[in-house]
């Protein structure tokens, strides 16, 4: 079970990447699917929009810079607006035929596909209001007609633009119908269908030619208006755009003028076809995203809650938290025993820097100085002793074999008590070492300097940590090791400290109270040196506070 | 004469800040423990108390709780003078109405007879 979870935890970036994974399908496919649909109608009607542009207003643009050339004046030579119509039905099957007329209704030019014709006097067409109207600056388009060879026809009246305001002659172009309505059947969409409307509202041009005849007028419907009046694409989806088709269904359309001339292309379909798509792609996008979340919350509480589940996970989170307190602890033990001594040295130069030195007697001034020498060596002791820890504890610490060397054990101890039992009588103490007569040498391997500092600090700690009562040092060996006991009537380790007493930074509860100066690295030190000696064990006996304490070294004879 | 009462179990510590307030001209006395500082406390009535915060026998936070809760001594200011600059202490020691906390390898010993001086209002 454990190990599910811990699979389960352990491929959180795996999970991670699901949650990306739909987040970016939703930015990659849902959303665009979501907007594709209302698009895809604006495309359409855009398309058509452009090509109408560029197919009638563009090639009539074209053949009128033919014509004026670059004054934008039209200065009437046949000859050139000739070759510029004649350029221009050569160009763009859509147009059948073009003239230039005067504002009178006279043409000035007429060409069609077969050459320049003789101009005809368009009497009737000055009641043509698409004539009229493009005098007053507004293209527009004629009714359709049939020719003489049966094709549909309809004319397009193009005012061309003049310096100033004035326009005095208009472009009478006559279409193909069967061509334009190649244009608004190209686009596939469904049941859907384009139409365009002239900037009256007037359907121009609708797939269903009878249409073209009828010339409807749309004018009142909000999309249209819309259409005119922003001059930008109307999408349909605001309640006000739907109506019904001639089959009585709910449409939606989007609308689209053309650029200057602004005819409106619109994009009809049945609503229910149009967002269909739309309306999948909305539950589609709920689906991931709520999937998303939930998989982000999954994660999200199981760095929390699940993952303390597992036993590996509890280790390393122990581990950590051992970490965090050991470094917090090394901290408080740093600030308190690596300044005190600072603060005495800094504070008694500030004395000596200042003269107030010189305002003491010499016995103060000598106290003073032997403050300074007094924490120095402590400050000295306590950055040893956190140096030699932290060595310990980067490299595995192991006596290797070069530096392993016989040590007598008993005459190491004999002169290690004889230092110690000048500091216990200092203290008013019993100090012990019944076997000081014994001169025959005890033989182990190891570090002699390492191995004399280790059992200098158990006995220093049992005279530090002693009140009254003795101190006794004991040597014995059996058949494989020597045995080296130090007891002590002093505080005793109580029973709650007692499993974490060789950890680095840690002390008693009482120790604490007895000897504020300790490093809380004495014993973590002796540990590791003890260990690293051949057949090396300490270890200790308390029957708990003020009931002293007994450490037991074990150390294996050298054969 | 001022008053100043230093609590502080080290006796190299006690001295460095024992003379120049001695040349200043305050009246000083040093108790090497928190029963000991508290009980002097509360006999001597001092115009300024220097806490230091572990000590030995009672850690100095009691101690400062103690002083506050005691009508003699509850107005006496209360200078915490430590080597343990962590900030729970020092929230500790404002809550429980310390006037001061001094960080001992900062404030040099002159240094605290003229902030002495100051919390005591002496020119």
């Amino acid at each position: 079970m454990a190990d599910i979870r811990t699979i389960f935890l352990g491929k959180r970036s795996f999970f991670v990447l699901i949650v990306l994974g739909l987040s970016v399908i939703n930015a990659i496919w849902v959303i665009p699917t979501l907007r594709s649909t209302r698009v895809s109608a604006s495309v359409f009607a855009l398309t058509i929009a452009e090509r109408i542009q560029s197919e009638i207003n563009g090639s009539l643009e074209t053949a009128l810079n033919e014509t004026t050339g670059v004054s934008r004046e039209v200065v009437v030579e046949p000859q050139r607006i000739n070759t510029a119509f004649s350029n221009l039905l050569l160009r763009n099957p859509i147009f059948k035929s073009v003239a230039l007329v005067s504002q009178s209704g006279r043409e000035l030019v007429r060409v069609d596909s077969s050459g320049p014709l003789p101009p005809e006097k368009f009497i009737d067409q000055l009641r043509n209001p698409s004539l009229y109207l493009a005098l007053q600056g507004t293209p527009k388009f004629g009714l359709p007609v049939i020719s003489s060879n049966g094709e549909l026809h309809m004319t397009l009246a193009v005012p061309v633009p003049k310096k100033g305001e004035f326009i005095d002659k208009v472009i009478i172009a006559e279409l193909n119908v069967q061509n334009l309505l190649s244009i608004i059947r190209s686009p596939k969409i469904g049941q859907g269908h384009v139409y365009v409307l002239d900037r009256d509202g007037i359907e121009i041009l609708h797939p269903d030619i009878t249409r073209i005849t009828q010339r409807q007028n749309f004018s009142t419907r909000a999309i249209v208006k819309k259409v005119f009046v922003d001059g930008a694409i109307a999408d349909g989806l605001a309640p006000d755009d739907r109506y019904a088709n001639e089959n009585g269904e709910d449409t939606f359309t989007v609308g689209m003028p053309t650029p200057v001339v602004k005819w409106g292309v619109f994009v009809e379909q049945p609503r229910a076809q149009a967002l269909a798509g739309e309306r999948q792609a909305i539950i589609l996008a709920i689906i991931t995203s709520l999937l998303a979340i939930i998989i982000f919350l999954v994660i999200a509480f199981s760095t929390v809650k699940l993952r303390a589940m597992t036993m590996r996970d509890i280790q390393q989170i122990e581990k950590i938290e051992k970490l965090v307190k050991a470094r917090s602890e090394f901290l408080y033990v740093a600030s308190h025993q690596l300044r005190t001594p600072v603060s005495v040295l800094t504070g008694t130069l500030s004395l000596l820097q200042e003269g107030t030195l010189d305002q003491l007697s010499a016995e103060k001034r000598k106290s003073l100085i032997n403050g300074i020498f007094i924490k120095s060596k402590k400050l000295t002791h306590i950055i040893n002793d956190i140096l030699q820890a932290s060595e310990m504890d980067i490299v595995d610490f192991k006596l290797s074999g070069q530096i392993v060397q016989p040590i007598d054990v008993r005459g190491m101890i004999a002169r290690i008590c004889a230092d110690s039992k000048e500091e216990a009588e200092k203290k008013h103490l019993l100090f012990e070492y019944p076997h000081a007569a014994s001169t025959a040498p005890l033989i182990v391997l190891g570090q002699e300097r390492y191995l004399e500092q280790a059992i200098l600090n158990l006995i220093d700690n049992a005279i530090k940590y002693t009140t009254r009562g003795f101190v006794r040092v004991e040597l014995a060996e059996n058949t494989g090791s020597v045995i080296i006991k130090v007891r002590d009537s002093g505080i005793g380790i109580p029973l709650d400290d007692q499993p974490k007493m060789f950890e680095k930074f840690k002390r008693a509860k009482n120790a604490e109270n007895v000897y504020t100066d300790g490093s809380g690295l004495g014993l973590f030190i002796v540990k590791k040196v003890i260990e690293a000696h051949p057949g090396g064990r300490v270890y200790f006996e308390s029957a708990g506070e003020n009931k002293g304490a007994t450490f037991t070294v074990e150390i294996a004879k050298s054969q | 004469m001022k008053k100043v009462l230093l609590i502080e179990d080290d006796p190299e510590q006690i001295a460095i800040y024992r003379i120049p307030l001695e040349l200043a001209g305050f009246d000083i006395m040093a108790e090497s423990g928190g029963k000991d500082g508290l009980a002097r406390a509360i006999g001597w009535e001092p115009d300024i108390i220097l806490l230091d915060i572990i000590m030995e026998d009672v850690d100095g936070m009691a101690v400062l709780r103690q002083l506050k809760s005691y009508k003699k001594t509850k107005d006496i200011p209360v200078v915490i003078l430590t080597n343990v600059s962590v900030k729970e202490n020092m929230e500790q020691a404002k809550s429980l109405g310390a006037a001061a906390f001094w960080e001992k390898t900062r404030v040099m010993p002159q240094e605290i007879v003229e902030r002495c001086k100051k919390i005591l209002s002496i020119p």
